[in-house]
């Protein structure tokens, strides 16, 4: 159906290339490939996520029955007016959900991050994973 | 680049002397000064012979950069806070004289004496401070914002600050859901922390003169003390809370978790140099519910920065990169709540 690599094992091979590059640079472009590598990296693990999103089934349900016709790309702007309007106030499943979708976010944008706040709270536990993807 | 042109020096020799009422005004350097993307400054040697000011004297000159941001006060309205706060006794360089002429420089600009030390946060954070210096720069950390706080309206030096806002906190919640608006890009996390925002605000707030940007960066340490608070230019009337809880913010601490103020020291630390220098003791949930707001500010300026790469007004990896932080502040503001409301929070 496509050819291989694909875009997150290019993206790999590519950052992985460049990486001994640091060593040579002038410092002035040291920073420049360091984001460089940041954003590769990032765009690997968004192309490793995939577009398979059942998160989206279990917000619709989290939100309410109005919800279940709202196209996905209407979706956002509607909760969004919603949570601003007290219309999910006390919604602690939308709270969760959201909380999730963070964490889901955060794994590929710095997953380091995510585990630094996880080691900060020794006593909290990651909330209930709802990606159900496998991706990684 | 910038204003540094062959006759700038004149230009600023003639200033200086007519401003001072030198016989005469020799600058030795002008150079750049790192950091301040929205503002320009520059390192200025003198010497000046006679007048009120004479003597070698080391000087920063403030002006306008090219890019302004509409939420700043202007260098003139700088200046004024400067002069109001040198007198609380805070850390603030001492302010000389302001040009409001652009056809000197180009831009207004302001002159203020230099002060020592170095502002570089990951430098400060990464400095292997004993437990000892640690304590004693927290404190006198707070000990600064709470000579800052000691500036409360109406004040006849601060007019141009406008009427203070009944609710700080409130005044905040709608300026974040504007600036939402303004993106256009919907964002559920942030609205669901502004709405939590909104329905715990605190039923009263005491107002007075915040720095509004008070942090491990903006603050010049020398010999383990604060020696100078940089960077005025968001400076309001506010909940003193807002700078306490923006200093303690997770995304100030620079990697350094552990020492919530700043990731320079310890909280309570920090909390005790306030606390000693105004005579009040703090609020801790206060302070979170305004690090949950810190959060959200900051989450808020980020989208900003990447909405600049996003329009195509400028092509910037920095900026680009800085859309994908977002998902830190909202993970820090959904924690806080969270434990806020759970009643876990570190107090």
């Amino acid at each position: 159906m496509f050819d291989r690599p694909d875009a997150a094992q290019l993206l790999t091979i590519a950052r992985e290339t460049l990486k001994p590059l640091l060593d040579d640079l002038p410092s002035e472009h040291r920073y420049s490939l360091l984001m460089v590598l940041n954003a590769m990296a990032i765009a690997a693990r968004d192309a490793r996520a995939g577009s398979a999103r059942p998160e989206v089934q279990q917000l619709r349900e989290a939100c309410g029955p109005e919800y279940s016709e709202i196209d996905c790309d209407a979706l956002s702007d509607r909760l969004a007016a919603d949570i601003r309007a007290g219309a999910h106030d006390g919604n602690t499943r939308l709270g969760q959900w959201l909380l999730a979708d963070v964490r889901r976010r955060l794994e590929r944008s710095n997953p380091q991050y995510l585990r630094m706040a996880d080691g900060a709270s020794p006593t909290k536990k990651p909330s209930p994973d709802f990606s159900g993807d496998g991706f990684r | 680049m910038g204003l540094i042109e062959p006759d700038i020096e004149t230009a600023l020799e003639d200033f200086v002397g007519a401003r001072s009422g030198a016989d005469a005004v020799l600058v030795h350097r002008i150079e750049p000064l790192p950091g301040g993307a929205i503002q320009e400054n520059y390192a200025v040697d003198l010497t000046i012979q006679g007048g009120s000011f004479a003597g070698s004297r080391e000087l920063v000159l403030r002006s306008d950069a090219r890019s302004a941001v509409g939420a700043s006060l202007s260098r003139a309205q700088e200046f004024a806070v400067l002069r109001r706060v040198h007198g609380t006794g805070a850390a603030t360089p001492r302010v000389l004289w302001l040009c409001e002429d652009t056809s000197l420089l180009g831009r207004a600009f302001y002159l203020m004496e230099r002060l020592p030390g170095t502002a570089n946060a990951r430098a400060l954070v990464r400095t292997p401070w004993t437990d000892a210096q640690r304590r004693a720069l927290v404190e006198s950390l707070g000990g600064q914002l709470a000579c800052i706080h000691s500036v409360r309206p109406p004040d006849p030096e601060l007019t141009f600050l406008g009427e203070p806002p009944g609710s700080p906190a409130l005044a905040r919640v709608a300026r974040y859901r504007e600036y939402l608006d303004a993106l256009g890009q919907a964002r559920p996390v942030l609205e669901w922390a502004l709405r939590w925002l909104e329905v715990h605000a605190p039923d009263s707030e005491e107002v007075v003169l915040c720095h509004c940007d008070f942090r491990t960066g903006n603050v010049l340490v020398s010999g383990g003390q604060v020696s100078g608070v940089l960077d005025w230019e968001f400076a309001g009337w506010s909940d003193p809370l807002e700078d306490l809880g923006w200093m303690c913010a997770r995304s100030w601490r620079f990697g350094a978790w552990c020492f919530e103020a700043g990731g320079l020291g310890h909280r309570s630390d920090f909390y005790h140099g306030y606390e000693r220098g105004r005579g009040v003791s703090i609020d801790a949930l206060g302070v979170a519910y305004w690090e949950v707001m810190a959060a959200v500010r900051w989450a808020v300026i980020a989208l900003q920065q990447s909405q600049r790469f996003l329009s195509r007004k400028e092509e910037s990896l920095e900026l680009a990169l800085t859309g994908r932080m977002v998902p830190e502040m909202e993970l820090d503001m959904l924690e806080l709540i969270e434990a806020i409301d759970a009643g876990t929070v570190n107090v």
